[in-house]
């Protein structure tokens, strides 16, 4: 959890260009954040009830019942599912998008809508399907609600790791710059 | 998402002290809404056409600007449909008209020109990647198309990558996969799979890709059948939805999703290197020969599936890997 804290205030310090440390730069944006690991059973939202995988809560509080890798002890993909809910915090941060009446399937941001053409097989790297089987590693989650792209892009925007297919080279521009054009 | 429940984890709580970060203006940029219908001069390097701000031409106009005609809504919608049903009157590997080691960047704009108006954006750049991503809507149900044509520093197009999907618009923002779509099935009639077998014969490789259990975290799809015809420079990969029956896994391929790439013919010696440039190069290792996990040959499979069909491929459980929870 410390190196996904760690690496997402490092973009942070780097796009805001202020001279902040890391943790500054992070605190910037989330201010008091709790991570928080959790047993048994729980609820996430209204009531979706949760016993494994991540919640997050609010733009501060993040809880944890399991992570992708964790059974492998792969802590490169245990912190790609920390910055995923990361992601979601950082959305809410934002102020969570609303529907878009006049796009269908487009969010309405605050201040800067997300394009529909921010899909994920455009911006994302493929997840490897071994003989052990799929792992869920740069992307998180299967969804494509705008919500759940948004955090698998925010793992790509932190790493600077994104799909690299030259047929997709113009969109992954317009999705960093969008990106960083989001940061306060 | 359904992992196995971790149980006993001490409480870990990390504490990060509060303070207020300044807010700075937010910069507008990148969305791109294109919905220009009168005719847009271009110049030879990358232009977005947008009534809304965007940030990407900075090109300096060349002294030989060329009209490229784009249509409004109703005509480029039509055009599409047709288009869909048609390819533009040629044979893959051309797609839309523009043949691979043969057509030029300018034949490209003309195209995607046309289509702008059913785009959120269009990218042009004469030496790289020109997309459009043309949607055809019917209610909340949406045909989602995405082009590339790839050119090379002459300005000749090397590569084209397609895409076309049925999707389901959420209030949420974002889509549902449909695969069981007839609507969609009966518009995309050019590159449904009994249209590209008649077309181009038995494929050299037939693979299938699937899981060996239920997809987790809410996934749809799971289930690929991927054709390789190395020769004509084509690759084109059917998604549907996986059905676990039994002990088997099976899909269905009508009104499935499909993706194309698309290559110069008569290269097949350098097709797969042409592959592992692309996403595919990460792909691939997820697919099987369907000879080795199905009772089929591809004489069979071509057989089966050359004319309209209901009829699956299925294949048994336990030769496929599952999805981490």
């Amino acid at each position: 959890m410390v190196e996904a804290v760690e690496k997402v205030g490092m973009i942070f310090a780097s796009i805001r260009g202020l001279g902040e440390s890391t943790s500054q730069a992070f605190k910037a944006i989330y201010g008091r954040m709790t991570l928080q690991w959790e047993g048994g059973a729980g609820t996430c939202g209204d009531s979706t009830n949760v016993t494994s995988g991540g919640c997050t809560d609010s733009a501060q509080k993040i809880r944890f019942w399991s992570l992708s890798g964790h059974g492998q002890n792969d802590v490169n993909r245990m912190t790609k599912n920390v910055i995923h809910e990361l992601g979601h915090a950082y959305d809410n941060a934002l102020a969570y998008p609303e529907p878009n009446p006049q796009h269908p399937g487009q969010m309405r941001r605050p201040d800067q809508d997300m394009s529909p053409d921010f899909t994920r097989n455009i911006l994302l790297r493929p997840n490897v399907t071994t003989e052990l089987g799929q792992r869920w590693d740069w992307q998180q989650s299967p969804d494509n609600t705008s919500n759940e792209i948004f955090a698998d892009m925010f793992i790509a925007w932190t790493y600077n790791a994104w799909n690299n297919d030259p047929a997709n080279a113009t969109s992954v521009g317009d999705a960093q710059n969008w990106m960083n054009g989001l940061v306060p | 998402m359904k992992l196995k429940t971790i149980a006993g984890y001490s409480c870990l709580m990390l504490f990060i002290v509060f303070s207020s970060g300044c807010m700075q203006e937010r910069v507008r940029n990148v969305t791109v809404l294109a919905s220009i219908t009168s005719s847009v001069a271009l110049s030879s390097v990358t232009a977005v056409p947008s009534l809304t701000s965007s940030p990407v031409n900075t090109a300096t106009p060349t002294p030989t600007m060329t009209a490229i005609p784009t249509l409004p809504a109703e005509k480029a919608r039509a055009r599409l449909l047709d288009l869909l049903a048609l390819n533009g009157g040629c044979r893959l590997p051309c797609l839309w008209g523009i043949t691979p080691g043969k057509s030029s960047y300018q034949d490209v704009q003309v195209v995607l020109m046309a289509l702008s108006s059913l785009s959120y954006s269009l990218h042009l750049n004469p030496s790289g990647s020109s997309d459009v991503t043309p949607r055809l809507a019917e209610g909340d149900l949406e045909i989602y198309n995405r082009v590339a044509f790839l050119s090379d520093p002459n300005e000749t197009v090397y590569r084209v990558a397609y895409n076309v999907e049925a999707h389901k618009l959420l209030q949420e923002g974002g889509y549902l996969d449909i695969f069981d779509s007839e609507f969609f099935g009966e518009r995309i009639g050019s590159y449904a799979l009994p249209h590209i077998l008649s077309e181009q014969g038995v494929p050299l490789s037939i693979m299938i890709s699937t899981y060996g259990g239920p997809l987790s975290r809410g996934g749809t799809g799971g289930f690929d059948i991927l054709l390789l015809y190395p020769d004509q420079g084509i690759l084109v990969n059917y998604t549907t939805q996986m059905q676990l029956s039994g002990t088997n896994v099976r899909g269905c391929p009508s009104n499935a999703h499909v993706e194309m790439e698309l290559y110069p013919p008569g290269n097949s010696e350098s097709f797969y290197d042409l592959l592992n440039q692309t996403d595919w190069g990460a792909k691939l290792s997820a697919y099987q020969p369907l000879e080795q996990v199905t009772s089929m040959s591809s004489e069979e499979f071509y057989e089966t599936f050359r004319q309209p069909t209901d009829n699956c491929v299925e294949t048994s459980a336990k030769l496929w890997p599952t999805q981490e929870p």
